[in-house]
């Protein structure tokens, strides 16, 4: 079987976000970008699948700017075996939507015929939580969101799913989409040697344009701002004062 | 004028540094037993960090000083004793034998110390002399088939826990240290090797190097590394890089001292506000940042130059000489805007305070650096 990842270039978990003067958005100009965390955690499962034998190939595909090769070697390094950069936009501003995202991997998907796509399960820039969903619906395909613990059997995956309230247990149908979420493993590094030889593996680059996918934006941001600026602590010399404080505010 | 690094290089610092700091955590419990945990030992052998420095064709990543010296400064935030042994499988006595060895001799070793199986001991200083290779009293004589090699090692790092030596010893005194020294390939079983003496150490505090005596240590034929009386230019070869590699040292417990000291005179509450509201602790951390700037330009101008061939034991010299001082001097900064805080055993500051202070002796002390730096000026 083969493993298709998509992997997302975003800002650096732990870089501070700045909003640009303008208010159109967040600043990523000189920001240290990474690969979605969520996404990470797709790659290795994905290679763990391929550990225990139930994959034969992990292809990673990443859609955005030309930049996004840093990712995708990333994922090379990490023991993905070849990746796929679809070049949708020139601008590291710009956020290819959702739906436009989830064609392209249709297309990507009908070129390479995977068994399985494993995604994150949102992307930790925009939040957006829908990409997943959106390629099983365009695909026809089963979908399995939000996984905790994954395991494949023949035709069938059977996947625990954090939802509200508690772990919900599926199984679904092969060809299928999973999303994965924070608990389901940890990911490895990429090893110094594996990045490499990262370099030597294929990555092929398409535009959204020669899969016929148009990308232009149908939302529009209307304002970007920055949350409000905690309030400064409160100093109390002791912990009688602490608890009358606390009574006082009605939070014990 | 192109100032980046070059990607592969910034791939590999970026994993190390989000290694070194997946690790910083095991830091208080080192503190608190002294044991290296286990977790750490593996994150390096599983990562390939005891391939660094060797040839592809030996099985390593074949990198460059560049390389080197910015990975060396990223796992210098850590405790020495985490990488001690990484650092080993950099120095000399691989390298000496990855050029200069016997195919024989690179298998028994070089394949063991990738997997991080094999620690490799250097033994070149004795009570009596440091600096002074010439003054070396170790010596091998020829016996029917071999030789026997007699002597007295200290400072050994890793000497505790070395499978295999590299032992320099006269075997010809009427020629001088130019053509008398030879280097020898000696395993911890040779029956007469002896772990004679553990010094315990100002810094790097355990396990402290090791003292090994060698008495009658009958050795093959085949134990010679390399040719007979070539032992100085083989020590001589791999001088600038160790020196590289020390600077590399240094300047990564400098720069995390100043990162500590930033994040102290931030967060500590003084006269109703923090530390860094004051002016005297604001000047102090802009020389830090500005000396170790300067420091770390001058080990990737230096280390640049080395991997493009462009070596100049001047530069080496400088890195380690400018690396080292500035280090000692930003680390003691550090400890000072901590005040008693960084006094404490436990804390970061007070560890790289003990840990830095050797840079600026060994791999040649300060004084050496500048022997070296002036001779070049005053050459003809």
């Amino acid at each position: 079987m083969k493993v298709l990842v998509p992997v997302k270039r975003v800002i650096d978990y732990n870089m501070k976000a700045k909003v640009k003067s303008d208010g159109s958005g967040v600043d990523l100009a000189n920001v240290k970008m990474s690969m979605n965390p969520f996404d990470e955690i797709a790659v290795e499962e994905a290679i763990r699948l391929r550990e225990v034998g139930k994959a034969e190939e992990i292809v990673a595909v990443s859609v955005g700017v030309k930049q996004a090769q840093e990712t995708l070697r990333t994922a090379l390094a990490m023991g993905a075996d070849r990746a796929i950069l679809v070049i949708a936009s020139d601008d590291v501003h710009t956020d290819i939507e959702p739906l436009a995202v989830a064609k392209i991997l249709k297309a990507i998907v009908d070129e390479q015929q995977p068994g399985l796509v494993l995604c994150g399960k949102q992307a930790i820039d925009n939040d957006m939580n829908a990409t997943g969903q959106m390629l099983s619906a365009l695909l026809g395909w089963s979908q399995a969101t939000f996984a905790s613990e994954l395991s494949v059997d023949g035709d069938s995956a059977v996947v625990t799913r954090e939802v509200d309230g508690g772990l919900q247990t599926i199984k679904v149908k092969i060809p299928a989409v999973v999303t994965v979420d924070l608990r389901l493993n940890e990911p490895r590094y990429a090893s110094l040697p594996n990045i490499m030889k990262a370099k030597k593996k294929p990555l092929d680059e398409k535009t959204a344009a020669d899969l016929g996918v148009d990308v232009a934006p149908r939302l529009e941001i209307v304002k970007t701002s920055e949350p409000a600026a905690r309030q400064a602590g409160e100093m109390v010399p002791d912990v009688d004062t602490l608890v009358a404080k606390l009574k006082e505010k009605g939070l014990v | 004028m192109d100032f980046e690094l070059p990607d592969d290089a910034a791939a590999l610092i970026e994993t190390t540094r989000k290694m070194v700091s997946d690790l910083m955590p095991h830091e208080p419990e080192f503190q608190k037993t002294g044991k290296v945990p286990a977790a750490v030992r593996k994150v390096f052998r599983d990562n390939g960090f005891f391939s660094l420095a060797f040839r592809e064709e030996n099985g390593g990543m074949g990198l460059g000083m560049l390389e080197i010296c910015c990975i060396q400064a990223e796992l210098a935030h850590l405790p020495v004793q985490f990488w001690a042994d990484v650092k080993s499988s950099q120095g000399p006595q691989t390298k000496i034998i990855e050029d200069f060895g016997t195919e024989a001799q690179r298998q028994a070793t070089l394949p063991a110390v990738i997997a991080g199986d094999l620690v490799m001991a250097f033994c070149l200083s004795e009570p009596h002399c440091g600096s002074d290779v010439s003054a070396i009293r170790t010596r091998a004589e020829r016996t029917g088939d071999g030789w026997r090699l007699n002597g007295y090692k200290t400072y050994v790092s890793n000497g505790i826990k070395a499978g295999q030596a590299v032992v320099a010893a006269y075997t010809d005194r009427s020629k001088g240290a130019r053509d008398g020294i030879s280097l020898f390939l000696v395993p911890a079983d040779a029956p007469g090797y002896k772990l004679a003496g553990i010094l315990e150490l100002m810094g790097h505090h355990t396990p402290g190097v090791a003292e090994l005596a060698f008495d009658d240590v009958d050795l093959p034929a085949e134990a010679l590394i390399g040719e007979e009386g070539k032992g100085l230019s083989y020590l001589m070869h791999g001088l600038n890089a160790g020196r590289l590699a020390i600077a590399g040292t240094s300047l990564g417990m400098g720069e995390m001292a100043l990162e500590e000291a930033r994040r102290y005179a931030h967060e500590r509450p003084a006269f109703g506000g923090t530390l860094s509201d004051f002016q005297a602790v604001q000047h102090m951390l802009a020389d830090m940042a500005t000396e170790m700037r300067a420091a770390r330009l001058l080990m990737l101008d230096a280390a640049w130059r080395y991997d493009r061939g462009e070596v100049s034991r001047s530069l080496c010299a400088m890195a380690k000489l400018f690396c080292s001082e500035t280090a000692c001097r930003t680390v003691d900064t550090a400890l000072q805007i901590f005040g008693g805080a960084g006094y404490v055993r436990g804390q970061r500051v007070e560890r790289l305070y003990r840990d830095v202070r050797v840079t600026r002796i060994y791999e040649g002390a300060s004084e050496i650096q500048k022997n070296t730096i002036a001779r070049e000026m005053l050459r003809d």
